[in-house]
């Protein structure tokens, strides 16, 4: 599965980025959609009211001419969070600000606009400090656990990634590639049988 | 919001890597869903007028709900099939019970289906048929060292058969063991 | 029947076919079918190999297994019970049995057709020729010998003869059975060990040309075990050690180039002077001399005054009390160094017993350095470690893992296990004599490891009990002083099975006896059928066996009784 790349049809992980919320304000009314909004009560979306919409939704609906919906990055990608990041990326708990911290960094842009934010070198600033921690992680049986709780999606995957690697060259070097290994759905299923029992 | 029940598909898909049960409630769900969202459209339809074009756009977050809805039971669908079929390659033709009873009847004519497909383009491969599932590795040694962590029963291979039980050490062809190792039933020793 | 070259008969017979192996759950056993196994992969021989505790589970590994096979080797098991009764197998199915346990059982050895014991006839010491032991003529009839020539002879005189030959016969019947019995109880009185079946087996491969420095490896642990738990006396061992000692030298040689210069990273095995102190380069110095037999007895180091003696000893070698608290390898370089000499020096004063004596170390590469008797303990270790999750059979995988170059982390969780066993073994030895349990029952001693005491299920495994018996036995020799003592064997009891109500025993034979041959295993099953008691003698060893707890009392008289 491919780390970064959007608009795969069939990519789960598309499926669960693009369905994170971005706030955003209604430009244009529209009638009998106003449920969607939970803090009015009234029957129509009109012009001004704020809601939370998910990225499916708000890409499709602010494109160039339609502009049905303007929307806003989220609080995470601007300036306070901004000097928390400058400051030590690595001590942040980016899980906690969002799982998919990266991915929504890509795919945000050319929706929200007329913003100064400058994310995509903000991106690769955190991404690169953090990619040494992986690193390091990955290569010590130690760390792994504990820094698991404060990594997005990516890097997690990332880190099984290295993992993977790792024990792949370890085994190798040893004993060569001659081992017969047993399938892993043969291991899930025999995990869940004694799970049962 | 639209589309709620679509996602907990796919995120049920995320969770693991097994085949779980097929979500038929779910799934109906969102086809409900689908539909309503398609009778709402068909009656605002008629209410568009040359001044009151606002319509248009619960229209079209109506249409792009659908579309997404239909993503996603697709997304699901796929997936699915696809670790359906890499069961196929690590299992053999027979899926155990505890994978065959999560599968609804579409699925299971599928793997049918992709058995015969399977089998039918074997044949085809040089004089005999050639059975393309077995040496994934390629092969170092003719014979291998195994211990059976599971009764297995007679072994019959070459005019010799060998008896496997539990907690007991064998050498074996390796052309034999192959398949009994994917499924479980030996283990391959290394020395 | 007996069969010499191994190669020929042996091996060339099996090669090709299909075998199944049956081994005894011994660190011998587990040497000579590694051995055996590397010969038969090489060779494409399709084996099953199924490690075995006793006499029933051989029986049922066969009948479980025995379906179109048609050769059966047995690894130090079968060869001194009457394997054609226990197993019924068919006619064409032939057994090779490699066993170091003696005395054979007759039946086996006079069985020309099914069963092949492998070794050297001439080595066997003092079977009973075929005629004493088994009566073939079909003299048990009643012979109707006509003296059909003399028809003259009435027959009256003739019923006459009949009946004096009648009665001459049943005379010289009765004195055959009276000196088969004799000869049979002389042959099977004593049991003991006699060569490693891991040396045999790897004399076949030298036989072969297929042995190499792992082979001779394995067969150096082999007959270390012998020597550790005192199956062989120490002179066989020596002598062993020597023989083997050439075939090292000479595959090293057979290497090629220079040895000083050889790289680090291939094998090398060599013979060196070392100290009988259990794992004492991997544990700290005072652990290794208060677990180890000669020190420990010599200086008596149960006791309060023998800690005080073991800090005179090593204050006096010039180790520091911190220093010999530490672990071996970490210890000052010079005070490792000098450490050897320092207590051959010493050895004399403390009356430490035969503490320097010869042993293998391998080494591979540069983290991988160990002597053969670490080795042994380890696997003995592991042998023993059974648990609720670890079923026997894992346990004989785990060992048979240690073998191998590639599985250190297996080998140094033996080694950490083998300390935790060997502390046990010590601390039940110390409670014992401090509280005085050793009761002298006359003509043998006999201690039971009572269920009040610590870690007493860790005493249901034989090994560990066994290894206890021996320390028990010598230490109670040296600290009563009594010269009888010495002379006395020693039965140590402990309980197998809480549920079912068995006991394990086990006899160790006494202390001056220079010859480890003991008479337990007679003893036992005869005690037992005069007592009418229960008695399980499914172990392979016949000094092991398995008791009712409640017929124990019972069954201790008897064997007092018997050993007058």
């Amino acid at each position: 599965m491919s780390l970064i790349q959007p608009n795969q049809y069939f990519s789960i992980k598309d499926i669960l980025v693009t369905e994170e919320r971005v706030s955003s304000e209604v430009r244009q009314p529209m009638p009998n959609l106003g449920f969607l909004c939970s803090s009015s009560k009234k029957e129509h979306l009109d012009p001004g009211s704020k809601l939370d919409i998910p990225v499916w939704l708000a890409s499709s609906l602010s494109s160039k001419h339609k502009s049905i919906v303007s929307c806003e990055l989220p609080r995470f990608y601007k300036d306070s969070y901004k000097e928390i990041l400058h400051a030590d990326a690595c001590a942040v708990e980016l899980n906690k600000w969002n799982q998919y911290f990266y991915e929504l960094g890509l795919i945000l842009p050319p929706i929200v606009k007329d913003d100064n934010q400058q994310i995509p070198e903000l991106l690769l600033e955190v991404f690169k400090s953090r990619f040494r921690l992986i690193m390091d992680c990955e290569q010590s049986v130690f760390g792994a656990h504990s820094i698991q709780v404060q990594l997005t999606a990516l890097e997690k995957q990332l880190l099984k990634q290295g993992n993977q690697g790792k024990m792949l060259l370890i085994n190798w070097l040893n004993k060569g590639v001659k081992h017969i290994q047993t399938s892993d759905v043969v291991d899930n299923l025999r995990k869940r049988k004694r799970m049962e029992v | 919001m639209f589309c709620r029940d679509a996602v907990k598909l796919v995120a049920e898909l995320n969770q693991t890597e097994d085949i779980k049960p097929f979500n038929e409630a779910v799934f109906r769900q969102v086809l409900e869903e689908v539909q309503s969202l398609f009778e709402e459209n068909s009656k605002d339809v008629n209410t568009i007028t040359e001044d009151n074009t606002a319509p248009k756009n619960t229209l079209l977050v109506r249409h792009y709900a659908m579309n997404r809805n239909k993503r996603c039971l697709l997304t699901y669908l796929f997936h699915r099939m696809r670790r359906l079929r890499q069961a196929r390659w690590e299992l053999g033709s027979i899926i155990p019970p505890e994978i065959s009873k999560n599968l609804i009847k579409p699925e299971a004519q599928w793997f049918h289906n992709y058995n015969k497909s399977l089998a039918t383009y074997m044949r085809t491969i040089g004089e005999d048929g050639l059975n393309i599932l077995n040496d994934i590795q390629p092969p170092k040694s003719l014979y291998i060292e195994v211990r059976c962590i599971q009764d297995y029963g007679r072994l019959e291979f070459d005019g010799q058969s060998v008896m496997l039980k539990k907690n007991t050490y064998h050498l074996l062809p390796r052309s034999e063991c192959e398949s009994l190792i994917r499924q479980g039933y030996l283990e391959h020793v290394s020395s | 029947m007996f069969v010499k070259d191994l190669t020929k008969d042996f091996y060339q017979v099996v090669a090709g076919k299909q075998c199944l192996i049956l081994v005894n759950f011994d660190v011998d056993g587990i040497c000579a079918s590694k051995i055996l196994q590397s010969l038969f992969k090489n060779d494409n021989v399709v084996y099953t190999l199924v490690p075995v505790q006793g006499v029933k589970d051989m029986k049922s590994a066969y009948d479980d297994n025995a379906e179109d096979i048609e050769y059966v080797v047995l690894v130090n098991c079968g060869g001194n019970v009457d394997l054609i009764e226990i197993l019924q197998p068919e006619e064409t199915v032939t057994f090779f049995i490699l066993d170091s346990h003696r005395p054979y059982d007759l039946k086996n050895v006079y069985n020309e057709k099914q069963i092949k014991l492998l070794g050297d006839p001439t080595l066997e010491e003092a079977i009973p020729e075929y005629d004493v032991v088994f009566n073939d003529d079909s003299s048990d009839e009643e012979d109707e010998e006509e003296f059909s020539d003399n028809e003259e002879e009435s027959a009256q005189n003739r019923r006459l003869r009949q009946h004096e030959a009648r009665i001459n016969k049943k005379i010289k019947r009765r004195e055959w059975e009276e000196k088969r019995e004799e000869a049979l109880f002389h042959y099977e009185q004593l049991s003991y060990y006699a060569k490693s079946s891991a040396v045999i087996a790897y004399e076949m491969s030298w036989q072969m040309s297929r042995d190499n420095l792992d082979m001779v490896w394995w067969a150096i642990i082999g007959s270390t075990e012998q020597a550790i738990l005192n199956k062989v006396e120490s002179s066989t061992s020596v002598l062993e050690s020597g023989n083997l000692q050439s075939h090292v030298s000479r595959l090293t040689h057979a290497r090629g180039g220079n040895i000083d210069k050889q790289q680090l990273s291939a094998i090398k095995v060599t013979y060196d002077k070392d100290l009988r102190l259990a794992l004492y380069r991997h544990w700290t110095v005072e652990d290794s001399l208060k677990h180890s037999l000669p020190t420990a007895v010599a200086l008596r180091l149960w006791s309060i005054k023998g800690e005080h003696r073991m800090r005179e000893l090593l204050a006096e070698m010039g180790l520091p009390l911190c220093q010999s608290k530490q672990k071996f390898t970490s210890m000052d370089l010079t005070l490792r160094n000098e450490f050897k000499d320092m207590i051959e020096k010493l050895s004399d004063k403390y009356k430490i017993r035969s503490i320097v004596s010869g042993d293998f170390t391998m080494q591979y590469g540069y983290r991988f350095k160990y002597c053969a008797t670490d080795i042994v303990y380890a696997m003995l270790a592991i042998l023993e470690s059974t648990g609720r999750d670890r079923p026997p059979q894992l346990c004989f995988l785990e060992a048979s893992d240690c073998l191998s170059r590639m599985k250190k982390e297996i080998l140094e969780k033996g080694i950490e296990k083998a300390k935790i066993m060997l502390g046990y073994v010590f601390k039940a030895a110390q409670s014992l004599l401090e509280l005085k349990q050793v009761t002298n029952a006359g003509n043998f001693l006999y201690v039971v490891i009572s269920e009040g005491m610590l870690h007493h299920h860790l005493f249901a495994h034989p090994h560990m009990l066994l290894m206890l018996a021996q320390f028990i036995l010598r230490a109670y020799a040296e600290s009563t002083r009594s010269r009888k003592t010495a002379t006395l064997p020693l039965v140590a009891s402990a309980t197998f099975s809480e549920e079912e109500g068995t006991c394990l025993i086990v006899g160790v034979p006494p202390v001056l006896e220079e010859q480890p041959r003991s008479f337990f295993g007679k003893a036992f099953s005869q005690a037992a059928e005069n007592t009418n008691s229960f008695i399980d003698q499914d172990y392979f060893d016949v000094t092991m066996a398995r008791l009712k707890s409640e017929d124990r009392p019972k069954f201790f008289d008897a064997l007092s009784a018997l050993l007058q």
